[in-house]
C-alpha cells in the first residue's frame, strides 16, 4: 500500500507536557502518601496536611494549570484562595491565633489587586468577572463571620475588608450595567 | 477655553483614527483608486471597535486582499465592492454580550479534556486550485458573524461551562503540524476552532463543544461559498450553504436535546469493555492520518450488491480488519457509530445534536465480512433506532438534571474521575459516516473532494470516518499506533471487492 503524503511535514516540536504531567502526578502522589505515612508514624502535629495542600497548590497552579479560563484574574484569585486556605490550615494544625488577621489583610490586598487587574485591561478582562465576584463574596462572608465570632475584638482590617468586598461587588454590578441580569444568568445558569 | 479643549479632543481623535491608516499602504497604482480605497478604509475603521492591535490587523487583512485583487488585475471598483465593509454587518461594531449554555452532548467535553487530549474533529475540502490565504482570511472575517455560536470562548460558570461570545479577529493559519491537535482555549477570547490551509486544502478543526459533523459541515460549506464569492464566483445559498449576511435564526443555536420528551425509559452509556487493537499507543496522537479515496458509485454498487447500506458494508470490513490488528482471540469488538438526531427530529441547529450506538461482535465470530453483515444490519436497525436514541437522550438529560445544582468545582473532579475510568474503553473504534455532501452547482465543480478526520481517542488505536463528495468517497483513518495492520487489512479488503482506493495521508510520526 503506497501512501501519497498530502500533509506538511510536522515541525520538530514535540510537546513533553503530557509526559511531565504523567511523571509529576506519580511523584506528587508518592510524596503526599509518604508525608502522610511519616506523619502518622512519627505522631505529633498534623504537618502532613500542610504539605499535602502545598503539593496540591503546586500541582494545580504550576504543573497542571487550568485549561479553561487561564487568565490573569482567575489564576490570581485561585492562588489567593488557595494561599488563604493554606494559612487557615497552618493556623488550625500548627500554631493558632493569627490566621484571621492575616487572611483578612490578604483578602483586603487581593481585592485591590484584582480590581487593578480588571480595570487596567478592561475590554478583555470584563469577560472574567465571575472570579472577582466569587472572591468578593468569599471575603464578605469571611469578614462577616470574623465580626460575628470575634464580637467586639475585631481589628481594623476585618471591617475594612467587609466594606471593600461590598464595594468591589457593587463595582462589578456597575460594570455589568444594563446586562446585569443576563450576566448573572450566564454565570449562575443551571440548564 | 471649552472650545480649545474640544478642538484638542477632535485632534486627538483624528490622530487616533489616522494612526491605523499610514501603516496600510494603498494597494492600487492609480491615485484615484487609492483615494477610493482611503474612503473605504475610513468606513471600515468606523465599523470595527476591537482593541487597536486587532483592529489594525483586520484592516491589514483587507489591504492584503485588495493587493491580491490589484495584482490579479481586478478593477478597483470591483475589488472594493467584493470587500464591501457592509459585509461585516454590526458584528465588529458592537460589544459582545451574548452567551450560550452548552448543549447536553457538549457538557462532557470540558471535563474530559486534558493537556494532551481534546475532542477535536476536522473537516476538509480539496479545491481544484491552490488556496489564496488573503481571500480565505476575508471569507472567514465575513462568515463568522453568521455563526455566532462559533464566535465564542469556553468559560466557567458557577454550575456549568458555557460559550461566551467573543468579538475578535478570527484568523486562518497555514497548516504546519499534526491534524486535530488540542486547541488552546484557556486565554481570554481564545478561538474554539481553527481554520487551516495547505496547498489546495481548506480545513476547519472544531472543538466538539461547538458543534457536530453536520454543523461543522455547514460552516465549512458557507466559508467555501464566501471564499468563492470573493474570487468572483457567485452561487445560490442552497445545499446547506447559509447566506453570510442573513439573519441568524434561533433554531440554529438551539439545544435540541431539551425538546425531546422526558417521559419514558432511559438507558445508555455503560457497557462492558471492548477489545482494543494491540499496537503500542503513540504518545503523539494521531500519529498518522490515512485517506482511502474511492469511486463512490462503485462503492455504492458493491454495498447494494450485498444488499446493505454503505455504513454497514464499511463496518463489516472494519470488524475483519480489526481482527487482524489484535492478538486477542476472545472478547468482543465494539465500534461506535454516531447517529444524527436530525433524521428523527428535523432541526436546523448548528450545535451538537447527535448520539451514538455501539455495534458489538464477538471476536470468535469474525472471519469474513459478508458473514457479519446480517448481524451488523440487525444491530444498526435496533441500536440506531429512534427509540434507542431517545432513551439515550433521556439518560443524558436526567444525569444533567440530577447534577445541575452542584457547583462546577465539585462536579469537575468527579466527572473527570468517572470519565477517566470509563473513557472510550467500551469501544474498540469509531465509524462516523457523514454521507453524501453537495455544494451549489457553481461551486461544486471547483472542489475535488472532502474528508472528515476524527480526533484522537484515549485508548482506541484507530478511528474511521467517511464523507462522499461528487463521485469520491473518502474513508479516513486516524491512527494512534504505528502498527499498520488495521489499515493494511482494510486496504486489502477494499481491493478484494474491486474498489482499489487511492491512498493519501500524513507521514507516520514516530515516538
Amino acid at each position: 500500500m503506497q501512501i501519497k503524503i498530502t500533509y506538511p511535514k510536522p515541525q520538530k516540536k514535540k510537546s513533553h507536557r503530557g509526559l511531565v504531567i504523567e511523571i509529576g502526578r506519580n511523584l506528587f502522589l508518592l510524596a503526599a502518601v509518604l508525608c502522610a505515612a511519616i506523619n502518622i508514624w512519627a505522631g505529633g502535629k498534623a504537618w502532613s496536611v500542610i504539605v499535602i495542600w502545598a503539593l496540591y497548590m503546586a500541582w494545580s497552579l504550576l504543573v497542571h494549570p487550568d485549561m479553561i479560563e487561564y487568565n490573569r484574574i482567575s489564576q490570581f484569585t485561585k492562588a489567593i484562595v488557595q494561599s488563604c486556605t493554606m494559612l487557615v490550615l497552618i493556623d488550625v494544625f500548627i500554631t493558632s491565633g493569627w490566621a484571621a488577621n492575616v487572611v483578612s489583610i490578604i483578602c483586603f490586598g487581593s481585592l485591590i489587586a484584582v480590581c487593578l487587574l480588571l480595570y487596567t485591561d478592561f475590554e478583555r478582562q470584563r469577560h472574567n468577572l465571575l472570579p472577582v465576584i466569587l472572591l468578593s463574596i468569599l471575603s464578605l462572608i469571611v469578614s462577616a463571620v470574623l465580626v460575628i465570632i470575634q464580637k467586639g475584638k475585631v481589628s481594623w482590617q476585618v471591617p475594612v475588608t467587609f466594606v471593600l468586598s461590598f464595594a468591589v461587588l457593587a463595582a462589578c454590578m456597575k460594570t455589568m450595567g444594563e446586562n446585569i441580569r443576563s450576566e448573572l444568568r450566564k454565570m449562575f445558569h443551571t440548564i | 477655553m471649552r472650545k480649545k479643549e474640544k478642538d484638542r479632543h477632535k485632534e486627538g481623535k483624528k490622530k487616533l483614527k489616522n494612526r491605523h491608516l499610514p501603516e496600510i499602504s494603498m494597494p492600487f497604482a492609480e491615485e484615484a483608486d487609492n483615494q477610493k480605497a482611503a474612503m473605504f478604509f475610513d468606513d471600515l475603521g468606523r465599523r470595527i471597535i476591537l482593541p487597536a492591535a486587532e483592529k489594525h490587523a483586520m484592516m491589514q487583512d483587507f489591504a492584503n486582499a485588495l493587493k491580491f485583487y490589484a495584482a490579479s488585475g481586478l478593477p478597483a471598483d470591483e475589488a472594493l465592492a467584493r470587500l464591501d465593509p457592509k459585509n461585516l454587518g454590526g458584528f465588529y461594531s458592537r460589544p459582545s454580550n451574548t452567551w450560550y449554555p452548552l448543549d447536553n452532548a457538549a457538557r462532557i467535553y470540558p471535563f474530559s479534556m486534558r493537556h494532551d487530549y481534546m475532542s477535536v474533529f476536522r473537516l476538509s475540502a480539496y479545491l481544484k486550485e491552490d488556496v489564496v490565504p488573503e481571500i480565505l482570511q476575508m471569507a472567514l472575517t465575513f462568515t463568522i458573524k453568521r455563526f455566532p455560536s462559533f464566535a465564542t470562548t469556553v468559560k466557567k460558570g458557577f454550575f456549568w461551562h458555557y460559550l461566551d461570545a467573543t468579538k475578535r479577529r478570527y484568523i486562518v493559519e497555514p497548516e504546519t503540524g499534526i491534524p486535530c491537535q488540542p486547541i488552546r482555549i484557556g486565554r481570554s477570547g481564545s478561538q474554539t476552532f481553527r481554520v487551516l490551509f495547505y496547498r489546495n486544502r481548506i480545513s476547519v478543526e472544531y472543538f466538539h463543544i461547538l458543534t457536530d459533523g453536520t454543523g461543522g459541515m455547514c460552516f465549512l460549506k458557507t466559508l467555501i461559498a464566501e471564499y468563492f464569492r470573493l474570487l468572483g464566483v457567485e452561487s445560490a445559498c442552497t445545499d446547506g450553504v447559509l447566506p453570510v449576511n442573513g439573519l441568524v435564526s434561533p433554531n440554529e443555536v438551539a439545544n435540541e436535546f431539551l425538546s425531546i420528551r422526558s417521559e419514558g425509559a432511559a438507558s445508555g452509556f455503560v457497557d462492558k469493555s471492548a477489545v482494543q487493537f494491540c499496537g503500542k499507543l503513540s504518545r503523539i496522537r494521531p500519529c498518522r492520518v490515512i485517506h482511502f479515496k474511492m469511486d463512490a458509485s462503485a462503492l455504492k454498487a458493491v454495498a447494494a450488491g450485498k444488499g446493505v447500506t454503505v455504513t454497514a458494508y464499511i463496518l463489516s470490513l472494519m470488524f475483519v480488519a480489526a481482527r487482524r490488528a489484535t492478538d486477542r482471540i476472545d472478547g468482543e469488538f465494539s465500534i461506535q457509530v454516531p447517529v444524527n438526531m436530525r433524521k428523527f427530529y428535523p432541526s436546523g441547529t448548528l450545535r451538537n445534536f447527535s448520539m451514538y450506538c455501539g455495534i458489538r461482535l464477538p471476536l470468535a465470530e469474525i472471519s469474513e465480512p459478508d458473514a457479519l453483515i446480517p448481524e451488523i444490519m440487525r444491530q444498526l436497525k435496533e441500536k440506531a433506532s429512534r427509540q434507542a436514541m431517545d432513551e439515550m437522550v433521556r439518560a443524558t438529560n436526567r444525569i444533567t438534571n440530577a447534577i445541575r445544582f452542584i457547583p462546577l468545582f465539585l462536579k469537575a473532579p468527579v466527572a473527570r474521575l468517572v470519565y477517566g475510568f470509563l473513557g472510550d474503553r467500551i469501544f474498540s473504534s469509531t465509524f462516523s459516516n457523514l454521507g453524501v455532501v453537495s455544494m451549489p452547482p457553481e461551486i461544486a465543480e471547483r472542489i475535488d473532494s472532502m474528508d472528515l478526520v476524527l480526533g484522537t481517542a484515549i485508548t482506541n488505536r484507530a478511528g474511521c470516518s467517511m464523507v462522499t463528495y461528487g463521485n469520491t468517497a473518502t474513508l479516513s483513518v486516524s491512527k494512534n499506533t504505528a502498527d499498520p495492520s488495521f489499515e493494511e487489512a482494510l486496504y486489502g479488503l477494499l481491493c478484494r471487492d474491486g474498489l482499489t482506493p487511492a491512498v493519501e495521508g500524513s507521514e507516520l510520526i514516530a515516538d
